[in-house]
């Protein structure tokens, strides 16, 4: 092809599959690493196996994690009659860092969406009910999104027989925006501000 | 709003151009095929990220070359400066800026620069099936209301999820009926949301629809609108309210419900409004003469202008394609007095500047910009 060696073209073909890396940027990065000592490439590959390798999910809220139980889950400072609903692990990150927050958290690995034939068996819904029985309060924190906002209130309904208190963020977050890219603030903001469902 | 300069890069044949306009009435001219038009869709992408025609955005940039990108220089009324760039990269998100902010999405700018747009394909107005109408509707509203914007994309967004759940019970028999009626719910929370706003509109529009036809044809034709909701009943001179309308669209849904399980696709909802034109006693569609489609047509846009100056408070820029092939020499002559009280800034792509120019006694107020083959020639 366009390069003198097979090694470089597969590794820009490795690097432009990562989300917002184009072909450009990821042959940047190709070439950085061949300017980098033999030590660097060693260590990228050892922690790109311990990556894989350590991490998990945690079998109770389903984030990631290198022990099971999560710290999270296993914290005896949290509260764990509140629960907080997110989408993806990134968004339980975000809500950490606000250090408002003192639940402990669900991640559903996605949101439904009917067109795209993503249904509850496809998230972590039933895995959700299964923790309730000790919770008093849920709050949904999933993105301003039309599928976030069906999500939220389809799993309301689900869950209502629990005789659980139900709330989602208030929409602090712009429509259309995710967690993932909102200031602190924000989502303590949102978080605050809670509205029952 | 009035631009003062555009910068066109790889936008169809236009390959790097920096033009400027003059605050009132500019005529682009140049043989078909030129690039006229395009410099009217770089104005339609500055304000509301979308070109008038049907086409998609991969389409709009330049043969051989990987993205286009137009910025937009102008003032508002109260002279204070607006600027907005669009980039677009084949593949990736369109990228937007203006001194509103950054990364911003294209419900954020809708309405921040109105334009007014007439193409002879908008004949479809008068002439064509009730989705042409829906259309001059959603556009006019969604530059006037970023509520109505919201609204109607999440009922558009609910109708493809709600279509979804009903086409895979029509295939496999197999539903989720708790998924059903929180589609359902949304689905009819923002369908209110938007047939109210449409019936608020229609009323605020028809005294600004009635007199610019008026002044168009100086004759005594009694035109009017008539919005006509699907699945909802109504007395025409009573205020309808938000609960009237969604205890409505529920007890259709009810109704409906069996057939559209049988069906497996929603069959209530605004997606199937219309409005009716009327000329007298008839049916615009059905009872206009050509000549009095033409006047309607521009009543209805001239009545947009009028309508979106009133609530945006913002002079909308008036952009007209390749109107007056289409018009007499009178008509014409009609139209441009009009445009030219409406103090606003005007785009015109012509293929004949002489016949145009000789409409006008006075031309020391109008810019020509002369195309050839995607270039500006002086
Ligand atoms: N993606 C593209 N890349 C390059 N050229 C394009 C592209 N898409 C369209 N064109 C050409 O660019 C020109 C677009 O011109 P435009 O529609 O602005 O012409 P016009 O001056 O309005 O013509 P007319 O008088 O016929 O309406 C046409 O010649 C068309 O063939
Ligand atoms: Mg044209
Ligand atoms: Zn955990």
């Amino acid at each position: 092809m366009n390069y003198t060696s097979e090694s470089i073209e597969k590794a820009i073909e490795i690097f432009s599959s990562f989300p917002s890396i184009g072909k450009k940027t990821a042959q940047r990065l190709t070439y950085f690493l061949l300017r980098q000592d033999d030590s660097f490439a060693e260590k990228m590959s050892k922690v790109i196996i311990d990556l894989k390798h350590n991490v998990r999910f945690c079998s109770i809220c389903f984030n990631y994690t290198e022990r099971d139980p999560c710290p999270i889950c296993s914290s005896t400072k949290r509260d764990r009659s509140i629960l907080c609903v997110v989408e993806e692990p990134n968004d339980v990150v975000s809500i950490e860092k606000t250090n408002d927050f003192y639940g402990l958290y669900h991640v559903l690995h996605g949101v439904m969406n009917p067109l795209e034939g993503i249904s509850q068996d496809d998230i972590k819904v039933v895995e959700l009910i299964s923790r309730l029985h000790d919770v008093e309060e849920v709050i949904f924190a999933l993105n301003p999104s039309v599928e976030g906002e069906l999500t939220t209130h389809y799993i309301a309904k689900l869950i209502k027989p629990f005789g659980v208190k139900i709330s989602r963020i208030a929409s602090g977050v712009p429509m259309g925006s995710s967690l993932e890219f909102s200031d602190d603030a924000t989502i303590a903001r949102a978080l605050e501000g809670r509205i029952a469902i | 709003m009035k631009i003062h300069k555009i910068h066109i890069v790889n936008l169809r044949n236009h390959a790097d151009n920096l033009i400027e306009l003059s605050p009132s009435t500019n005529i682009i001219h140049g043989s078909n095929g030129s690039g006229k038009t395009t410099i009217l869709e770089s104005v339609a992408l500055a304000s509301h990220s979308k070109s008038f025609q049907p086409t998609d955005d991969k389409n709009l940039i330049r043969w051989a070359e990987n993205r286009y990108f137009v910025n937009v220089f102008a003032d508002y009324d109260m002279d204070i400066a607006y600027e907005i760039s669009i980039n677009y990269n084949r593949g990736s998100r369109k990228q937007i800026n203006s001194s509103k902010g950054e990364n911003l999405y294209p419900k954020d700018i809708i309405g921040e620069m109105p334009i007014v747009i007439l193409t002879p394909d908008y004949k479809a107005i008068t002439f064509g099936s009730p989705q042409d109408r829906r259309q001059f509707i959603d556009t006019v509203l969604s530059q006037a209301s970023k509520y109505y914007v919201d609204a109607i994309l999440k009922q558009k967004k609910y109708l493809k999820h709600r279509n979804a759940i009903l086409g895979q019970f029509a295939r496999e028999h197999r539903i989720d009926e708790k998924l059903l009626a929180t589609a359902t719910d949304f689905f009819i929370s923002y369908s209110s949301d938007v047939i109210y706003k449409r019936f608020q509109f229609i009323n605020e529009f028809i005294p600004f629809f009635k007199q610019s036809y008026a002044e168009i044809t100086d004759s005594a034709e009694l035109v009017e609108l008539k919005y006509k909701p699907d699945s909802i009943e109504f007395n025409q001179f009573s205020k309808m309210e938000k609960s009237e309308i969604s205890e409505q669209l529920v007890k259709a849904s009810k109704n409906l419900y069996q057939n559209e399980l049988r069906r497996g696709t929603t069959l209530f909802g605004p997606q199937k409004d219309d409005i009716d034109i009327f000329i007298n006693q008839g049916l615009a569609k059905d009872a206009a003469s050509q000549g009095q489609h033409k006047s309607l047509l521009i009543s209805l846009k001239f009545a947009e202008f009028e309508f979106l100056k009133t609530v945006v408070r913002e002079t909308p820029i008036i952009l007209l394609d390749d109107i007056f092939s289409e018009l007499d020499a009178a008509r014409s002559q009609k139209v441009l007095e009009l445009l030219l009280t409406k103090n606003a800034q005007t785009l015109i792509t012509v293929t004949e500047p002489d016949k145009f120019l000789n409409w006008q006694k006075d031309k020391s107020n109008f810019k020509i910009i002369s195309l050839s083959e995607g270039r500006i020639v002086t």
